[in-house]
Parts: C-alpha cells; structure tokens; sequence
C-alpha cells in the first residue's frame, strides 16, 4: 500500500509480496495491519491540523483535505503555509504529498497522481490535464473502457464531447471531470461544522502557563460577545479550542440557559470550567493558537438597563439563569435536570426530569381531587423493587411483605387500581402484563406504594414489586 | 408551654424580612416565632423516615409559595428569552441531591409534588456527584436571592458537611434571605451552625373509609433552636387543600410501644390496627 523512502531505496513497491520482500531485506519484521489503529491516527493528524483551518474532512483512505479558504495569510501566504504543513508531520516523522488547488478534487488529483505542490489557480486546468486517467478514479470496468477508447489523460477526454460522456459512462463521471479541471467548485463536508462566528489568536512563541491563557480567552470573549452583538445574536453554546505546539487539541464546552452576549459573564463560565475539568489541562510545550466560537446561537434584542443599576424584582429571572448557568458549566449539562410531564397514564412515563437547558415541553400537570390524599408517591424506583408479599387472592391487598430482608406488617392499604400498560407502544406479539397499584401503610407508619405484575390465573405466577415511597 | 415571643428575635426578623426582595407575609417555617431565612437541618428519624423529612420541608415551603405576591408584569423580551429555561419569578425551589440516593430512596417522582401543593414546574433538581459537589451547588444557589428555597439531601456520614460547611450556608442563607434545608438521613446531628434543627419520624395515619391509607402524618421534633424554642414535638398531618400543617396532638399513635418520648398532654394510645375504623381525634385531659 505504500512505503517509505528507506524502503524504496531498497527496492520495494507497493503491491510486492512478502516472499519477495524478504528476498530485498532478509531481517522483514512483520505485523499484522490494524485498520483501527490506522484510523485513529488519520484522526489524530486531522485534529492536529486545527491551527491552520477549522474546516477538515477526512479523504480515506491515507488523506486529509483542508479547506484554508481565508486562512492562508495568517502563515504568510500559500507558501508559508504549505512549509508549516509540512514541518509539523515530519516532527511527527510522516512523509507526506500535499497539493493546493483551487477545488478539493483539483487538489487530490494533482496530489495523488501528479507531482503536487501549489496550483495557482489560472493554472488548474493545464496542470490537470496531463494527469492519467487512473485520477478520476473510477471503477475497473470504466477505466478499460476508456483506454480501449484511446484515451490516455484527462486532456484526451475534455476535449470530447461531454454529452457524449454522460451518454455513455452516467453524469457522475463528467461531473468528477469538471470537478478537476476547475470547471465546477463543491466545498468539502468538514469532520465538525465550523462555528459561525469566531474570535481566535495565534501566537508566535508557545506560552505553558495558566494565567494567560485565561487572560486571552478574556480578550477573545470580549472580541466574540462585539461580533455577536453586531449580528444581533446571543449565543447559548459556546466552544473554546485550545491548540498545542504538538498538535493536541483541548476543548472547553460551556451551555447557558439565555443567549449569553455579555463578555463578563462568558469570561467567568470559562474560568469555572477550565478549573472543574475532570481532567486539568496539561499545557505540554504550550499552546500556539486559541479559538473561541459560539456554536448555537438566538435572536437577543438589546434591553435597556435601569438608570439607577439597582437590581429590581424583575431581574430575579436573570439571576436564576446566571445560577443555572453556573450549576451548569460546573456539573455538566445532564446533572442540573428539570421536571416535566407526559400525558400518560403509565406511572413510569407520567413524569421524568429532563436536562434543564433541553428544549422539552411539559405537558400539563394532572390536578388531585380536594380532600383526596396522596395518589403517588414522592419518590419512584426505577426499575422496580422486587418483593416477596403475602396477599388474599385474586385481588386482595397485600397482608405483609418483606423488602430489603425487613419483614412489614400492612396496617393500612387502599387498593387496587388497575393501571393496564399502554399496549400501542409495545411490539405486536408481546404480551402486555396489567398492573394493580395499592397504598399501604405499615404498622410503624411508613407508608409505600405496591405493585402486582399479572394477574393470579395468568400464565407464570404473578410478581410483585415496590414501586415508590410515600412521604 | 405557652409561646412568648421573644421581642428582639421578632425585631430582627422584621427587618430581615423588609430587607428581603421577596417579601411574603409568612415569613416563618412551619410555627410562627422560627424565622424562615437561614439555615435549617431536619434529620430523619431512621433511615426509613427519608421521605417522610422530604415532604416536611415541601409542606414549609408550599406554604410560602401559596402566600406569594403575584409576579411583577415581565417584559416581552425576557418573556421569550426565559420562556424556556427557568421557573417563574414566583418562587422557585432547588433540590440538590447527592450521588446514591437514588439507589436507597428512589428518584423524585414529579406528580408526587403536587400532592405537596408544590408545582413541579418550580423545581429545579440538581444530581451532585458527590457530598462535596452538593455542598458546592447547595453553596452558589444560596447565594442567589431569586430563590425561596434550597434543599440539599445529603446520605450517611457525610463527613464533608462540617462546621465550616455549615457556618458558609447559614452565614450566605442569612445575606440573601433564601431557606437553606439540609435533609440528611442515616446520620447522627453534628455540631453545627444552623437556625434550627429538627427530626421528623413518620407516623400511621388517620384512616380513611375502609381502613385506606390517610394523609401523612408526622412527629416533629425541635431538637434545637437559636431563638430557644427547642425540645418542642408536634404531631401534625399535611392537609393539601388548606396548604398547611394540622395538628394531631389529640391523636394518640398506634400501640407500638418504640416511638420515643410520649407526646405533651394526657392522651389515651388508640391500637390503630385494622379492627376500628377510627375517625376524628380523641382529646382527654
């Protein structure tokens, strides 16, 4: 598949077989190939191209497309760029082909089967059409079909007739044409989608210390929150990449429950969740870039503030944000839950907390009867408790039961209320198991809220559980 | 025992009171005399009594919150900005409860609340990592006026919630006029610096038609109190409609024998077995 320089110097090709290349270098060490491991390393090299652009795609099986539209002046130029591209993979001791062109298909075919290098883009087209025809990889039988044609380079088949082309080999092939030849543009499909607006800084000399690097983040917040309120938006989930000397890339996530726009605010939820990290961040020889990019973003008027900066008592709604906010960043988006409501009469799907910042809507909450006590408990078990009970059949609530090996004496119960699952929600051929629901008290007045599963006369015996507690 | 109030404690807790941005005319939990703001602890009798302590405190604020001021008129910004994330300027609750707890008690069933006259939609839950996570969170909320209430449920020995913890919640909880509980079942009370500190058991309750299960009742114990109402025990059960604590001290508990001292005032014990269907409450003496 491919080989390296010291091994070309011995005479190895792709494609050799192994009995062949121990006959070129007789000490052959050999391994087995690990696709997987493979993989992870393209990612690995992906991610450490995130200083030059945000906007990265993979091009299996052994390539990496980068899309620098905008980006190139920051490294002085095409030049500066395709230097620092390549002096950061040979510090990692990879060999590599690079190619810049106008079009991602311009730039692999020129790459992969040309000699590469830099395109200039009045150029695109005399570069490409020398190239074989293997560049348009197609599939066997079109490339045989072409070459019985005649045809050598991709110069030969621009100058037929496209329509003839389409007619013949189907439209993917004449556009794929067009694409290298850069005639047609299509932009890349990056691994992540680039934040809409950005702020991010490149330094020349790597720094290791905390202190400034918050204080650039600092700067960035203010100089993202400016752009922000530009375009009249708030953000609600914001991104900080941190990009080492080595290639490794940190990032910061922080979700609000408001469109954020202020650079005070940002500026804190990014300290608090730099310093309650799971893992703190390991600066290694430094970092050389930071970016910070509002993911998510919503409409956010500008409100006009009280002549006297008092806060008055319609502020206490944005206090309550700012703590959800920080409760937030610090414990992460699933453990600050809210509570809502699904119209159904499944005890177990009746109610459930949702992440607080999900945009869930609760259904309205069933109202209780005046002069009614309790109907649910305050707290659920799920999954049930399994219980042993002792109770008058078919239906009768249970006498005692015995629940973390303490043995209860039902003193109270009120019972049964049949509560039968919702059959249009399982599989056609299951079989739907009623339940029966009582309240029971026991002699030292805990009282708890149990469950028969099937009836007695139901095929297996029917179970009983502890579902809830009452208070 | 009658109840004088003590003047300078009323005084204090007035001005507090005016100090406070949500003022409410039941500025106190569960007695008049016992100011609300501040750090409360309410342990559980057993372990088994959790819930029970839970829903004591859910009754003290609902009561608050059913006595609120109507909400001052929104302005239609915000209305769409916080329309999604957060409960009304009404009043608002968060509960932080410790990792583990769902393990022995269960997790918090929504449509429980209401039977508390607390409107789910006001409740704010937070699932802490660890002891010292809750500590935290229970700390920053706190620290925010906009709330009315914080409850922290802590399990076992959790050695994390000290004297300094609980100085930071009582001395934050004092300057932001918010009601710090801390439930903690499974745990001998520590030395403290909390307002008051009460223990709730469970208690049977008064049976409804057909031996039914009634409405919770609780024994509450004031095991200490800075104003110096300690040693005080109420037998009380929660009436929902009125939204307020009834007292039961007429009504003796079932003939248990094991419930610890005997309640003020001559009583006659009434066996609540299955036999009688017993109604109303006894009074002698």
């Amino acid at each position: 598949m491919a080989v390296c320089p010291r091994a070309q110097a011995t005479g190895m090709a792709p494609g050799l077989g192994l009995t062949e290349a121990r006959a070129l270098v007789p000490a052959l060490r050999v391994a087995a190939f690990d696709a997987g491991g493979l993989a992870r390393a393209l990612n690995r090299c992906a991610e450490a191209c995130e200083t030059f652009t945000p906007r990265i795609a993979l091009d299996l099986p052994e390539g990496i497309v980068l899309d620098i539209t905008g980006c190139a002046h920051l490294f002085g130029g095409e030049a500066g760029l395709t230097r620092r591209v390549t002096g950061r993979f040979a510090t990692a001791g990879l060999t590599l082909r690079l190619a810049l062109a106008d079009t991602p298909e311009a730039a692999r075919a020129v790459c992969r089967f040309g000699s590469g290098g830099i395109v200039p883009t009045a150029q695109t087209e005399a570069r490409a059409r020398p190239l074989p025809l293997a560049a348009l990889e197609a599939d066997a039988a079109v490339q045989r079909a072409l070459s019985r044609a005649g045809l050598r380079t991709l110069g030969d088949l621009a100058d037929r007739r496209a329509a003839a082309l389409t007619a013949r080999f189907g439209p993917g092939l004449a556009m794929r044409l067009r694409r290298i030849l850069g005639q047609e543009d299509a932009r890349i499909t990056p691994l992540r989608p680039p934040p809409l607006h950005l702020a991010e800084r490149h330094f020349p000399d790597p720094f290791t210390a905390l202190e400034p690097l918050l204080a650039v983040l600092d700067a960035l917040a203010a100089d993202l929150c400016r752009q922000l309120a530009g375009a009249g938006l708030g953000g609600r989930t914001f991104e900080a990449t941190l990009l080492r000397a080595d290639g490794q890339v940190r990032r910061l996530r922080v979700d609000t429950a408001r469109p954020l726009r202020d650079p005070v605010a940002l500026s804190r939820l990014l300290r608090l969740r730099a310093e309650t990290l799971a893992e703190p961040v390991d600066p290694g020889y430094g970092y050389d870039a930071l970016r910070l990019g509002a993911l998510a973003t919503e409409p956010l008027a500008a409100l006009q503030g009280d002549l006297g900066g008092a806060t008055g008592p319609g502020r206490s709604g944005q206090d309550l944000d700012a703590l959800i906010d920080r409760l937030v960043t610090r414990f992460g988006r699933d453990r600050v839950l809210r509570l809502v409501a699904r119209d159904s009469h499944d005890p177990d799907r009746a109610g459930s907390a949702v992440p607080q910042l999900s945009p869930a809507v609760s259904a309205p909450w069933p109202a209780i009867a005046p002069g009614e006590p309790p109907p649910r408990p305050l707290t659920l078990f799920r999954p049930p408790q399994p219980i042993e009970v002792l109770a008058e059949v078919p239906d009768g609530a249970p006498l005692r039961f015995l629940w973390r090996r303490v043995l209860h004496e039902v003193a109270r119960a009120e019972g049964p209320e049949r509560i039968a699952p919702e059959w249009w929600r399982l599989p056609p051929d299951a079989a739907p198991a009623t339940r029966d629901y009582y309240r029971v008290e026991d002699a030292q007045g805990h009282r708890f809220w149990l469950m028969r599963e099937g009836l007695y006369g139901d095929p297996g015996a029917p179970r009983w559980y502890l579902q809830g507690l009452f208070a | 025992m009658p109840n004088l109030p003590d003047p300078l404690l009323a005084a204090a807790e007035a001005r507090r009171l005016a100090a406070a941005p949500s003022f409410c005319a039941t500025g106190y939990f569960f007695r008049p005399g016992i100011p609300r703001t501040g750090l409360h602890e309410v342990y559980a009798g057993q372990a088994a009594d959790a819930p029970s302590a839970s829903g004591f405190v859910l009754g003290g604020i609902a009561r608050w919150l059913a006595g609120q001021p109507a909400s001052p008129a929104r302005r239609p910004e915000m209305s769409r900005q916080t329309s999604r994330a957060t409960a009304s300027a009404k009043g608002s609750v968060l509960w932080v409860r410790a990792e583990g707890l769902h393990l022995e008690t269960g997790r918090l069933y929504p449509p429980g609340l209401a039977a508390f006259a607390i409107p789910p939609a006001t409740v704010a839950l937070v699932a802490a990592p660890d002891v010292t996570g809750a500590l935290q969170a229970g700390l920053e909320a706190a620290r925010c006026p906009a709330l009315t209430a914080v409850m922290i449920e802590l399990r076992g020995p959790a050695r994390a919630y000290d004297l300094t913890a609980s100085r930071r919640l009582a001395r934050a909880a004092q300057d932001s006029g918010v009601a710090v509980f801390v439930l903690r079942h499974g745990a001998d009370p520590i030395p403290s610096a909390a307002d008051s500190r009460w223990q709730v058991r469970s208690l049977p309750s008064r049976p409804l038609a057909a031996n039914a299960t009634g409405f919770p009742a609780f024994e509450v114990a004031l095991l200490r109190h800075r104003g110096g109402r300690e040693g005080q025990r109420w037998t009380v059960e929660w009436n929902r409609d009125a939204v307020a604590f009834d007292d039961l001290s007429g009504f003796g508990p079932a003939a248990t024998g094991d419930r610890g001292a005997a309640l003020p005032g001559a009583v006659v014990p009434v066996p609540g077995g299955r036999a009688d269907a017993v109604r109303g409450y006894f009074r002698a003496g």
